[in-house]
């Protein structure tokens, strides 16, 4: 390439004739060296015959705006992904965020519920839940659950109502819909612990529910048939699921049939004007409320009574003469035995067990006066016949 | 972006031409394609015979340019861009619907060693060689190549000598050096 190919305007002089003839010499002998000057200078010919103008303005203008238009377009490609980007970001966090609602802890059913002390007494004590699933009640009886508190429970969980709370009023709790509430009880707690909700509280002072609630079957003071039948009303109206209403109906029942036939004994012992005992276990009448009623009947040495389901055929006046008599002819003035028995074919006791006897040299001569004494009747002949025989209770 | 007395201005061609390439910062490449775009115009120009149509293949080849520096390797990027722009226009003429005659031999190559070395016998060979064949030219063509070559006339001059047309000069010289090749060449296969 020959040095004048560069300089256009050298060439355009060159063209116009504005050139020496030394150096218009130059110009074209380069030109038969260098096909590239050869062809500028004929175009530059052919713009003084177009009588046109030099475009290099215009051109350098134009490929300005081609390179601005490509550095446009690379920066427009980065906005698209720029904002493509943050779209996936978006839906990233919005997942993240959904996901994470959608767990335990944070599921709405699941919200714990806490429910401002009425009592400035106890304000405290606030009761924070760690167990999505527990149940805190608050009033006077600031309730905590020591082991399961977590103190930095999210706020958004929980709700906080500061309208006051009667003190029997019912409290609205929330359980797991497939969580069942076991009442608490050895004929019907057979559940694993993490499956029962103890609503016991820690204080001694209980609203009525949830003293039905933690009542121990069969082994504390029978729940009043009124309190049975408000309580079932009560069931009807708590927000809790079936088979959860089902389970507390059934011990209801099974209480409130318990009572029945609890009251039925009583009724027809009374008739007897003798010993009430409750149950079917002498156990139970030591720490029980069992009481044991003098007979009236005149009988002063002897009281025999039964506990549950024999009589003596001859009548209970007649055995005790008879149990007296014996006893005294074997030396035997006090005394105080309990005893079980069965009956055999001829409704003579058999299987005699002395329970409690007050005196050991008491107990072969009972069992051997009952075997020779008079036959009975039983009642209920699949359980065993229970009478007591007591030399003081007659002298009161 | 400013072509003109930009910060670029004092780099050379090959300097734009490798940061365009590390970069790919279009603008060096805009930079250093508005250096020679008069060039391309003109070269265009002197085929297509038409400013807007040679304007436009200025602006296309800048567009071909954009991906085409990166495929090849660039030793003298006039040269190279004069070539890219000549075969562009001969094949736009090939093209087009006016049959313009294009012969394949009016495309160009990236010349290899045009001037191999040779010793001073052979040069001394080939210049009687050469004098034979200036003899051997039609006489106008002969009188033009002699002032021109020989005595250094420029064209201008030429045509105050001979009276000839300036196209005419122009014709008998370019004419007149084919014919000499054409006999250089016959001359170098009888030897």
């Amino acid at each position: 390439m020959s040095k004048f190919s560069s300089d256009i305007n050298y060439l355009r002089q060159y063209v116009n004739g504005e050139l020496s003839p030394t150096e218009m010499y130059e110009i074209e002998r380069a030109m038969h060296d260098d096909e590239m000057l050869m062809d500028i200078i004929e175009g530059l010919d052919t713009e003084k015959f177009l009588k046109s103008s030099p475009p290099t303005a215009a051109l350098h203008d134009q490929i300005e705006i081609i390179v601005t238009k490509h550095s446009k377009a690379k920066v427009f490609n980065l906005k698209k992904y720029f904002v493509a980007a943050s779209i996936i970001a978006l839906f990233t966090i919005g997942g993240i965020y959904f996901i994470y609602n959608d767990s335990p802890a944070t599921r709405v059913g699941d919200e714990s519920i806490t429910f401002e002390p009425h009592d400035s007494e106890n304000n405290s004590v606030i009761p924070e839940i760690a167990d999505s699933s527990l149940v805190v009640f608050s009033g006077k009886d600031s309730i905590t659950k020591e082991n399961t508190l977590v103190q930095n429970q999210d706020k958004s969980s929980k709700v906080v109502s500061t309208e006051p709370i009667a003190k029997k009023k019912l409290l609205v709790y929330q359980a797991k819909p497939k969580m069942q509430v076991v009442i608490e009880g050895p004929k019907y707690l057979n559940k694993d612990e993490a499956e029962v909700i103890e609503l016991t509280p820690r204080s001694e002072t209980k609203s009525p529910q949830t003293e039905l609630l933690t009542a121990k079957v069969g082994t504390g003071t029978p729940t009043p048939n009124t309190n049975i039948a408000k309580t079932q009303a009560d069931l009807q109206r708590l927000d809790l699921d079936p088979q959860t209403k089902a389970n507390l109906s059934a011990v209801l029942s099974r209480q409130t049939i318990e009572n029945k036939v609890d009251l039925k004994e009583k009724q027809s012992e009374n008739t007897l004007s003798e010993v009430l005992i409750t149950g079917n276990s002498l156990a139970s009448k030591k720490h029980g409320n069992a009481r044991i009623v003098s007979s009236s009947d005149g009988i002063d040495a002897l009281v025999a009574k039964p506990i549950q389901n024999g009589s003596p055929s001859c009548g209970w006046a007649t055995f005790n003469v008879y149990m007296k008599v014996q006893l005294n002819k074997k030396g035997f003035t006090t005394y105080n035995v309990n005893i079980s028995f069965d009956l055999d074919a001829q409704m003579k006791p058999t299987n005699i067990e002395i329970k409690t006897s007050s005196n050991p040299k008491l107990n072969a001569v009972i069992i051997d006066i009952l075997k020779n004494g008079p036959t009975w009747e039983n009642k209920d002949p699949n359980h065993p016949t229970f009478i007591r025989i007591n030399s003081e209770e007659a002298q009161k | 972006m400013k072509l003109n007395g930009s910060s670029h201005s004092k780099e050379t061609d090959e300097s734009l031409l490798e940061k365009y390439i590390s970069d790919n910062d279009l603008s060096l490449l805009g930079e250093l394609y508005a250096r020679h775009s008069e060039m391309v115009y003109y070269v265009c120009l002197r085929y297509f015979k038409d400013e807007e149509k040679s304007k436009d293949a200025v602006i296309q080849l800048f567009e071909q340019l954009i991906v085409k520096v990166k495929k090849q390797t660039i030793q003298d990027f006039p040269k190279w861009l004069y070539v890219v722009a000549k075969n562009f226009c001969l094949m736009e003429l090939r093209a087009g619907k006016n049959n313009f005659e294009v012969s394949t031999s009016e495309f160009v190559d990236f010349p290899n060693n045009l001037h191999p070395h040779e010793s001073y016998a052979e040069k001394e060979e080939r210049l009687s060689q050469l004098e034979n064949c200036i003899e051997k030219l039609p006489e106008k063509q002969r009188i033009s190549i002699d002032l021109f070559f020989i005595n250094e006339k420029c064209y201008k001059e030429v045509v105050e000598i001979t009276g000839f047309s300036m196209n005419d000069v122009k014709s008998y010289i370019q004419n007149g050096k084919r014919n000499l090749k054409n006999c250089m060449e016959k001359a170098d296969e009888q030897i």
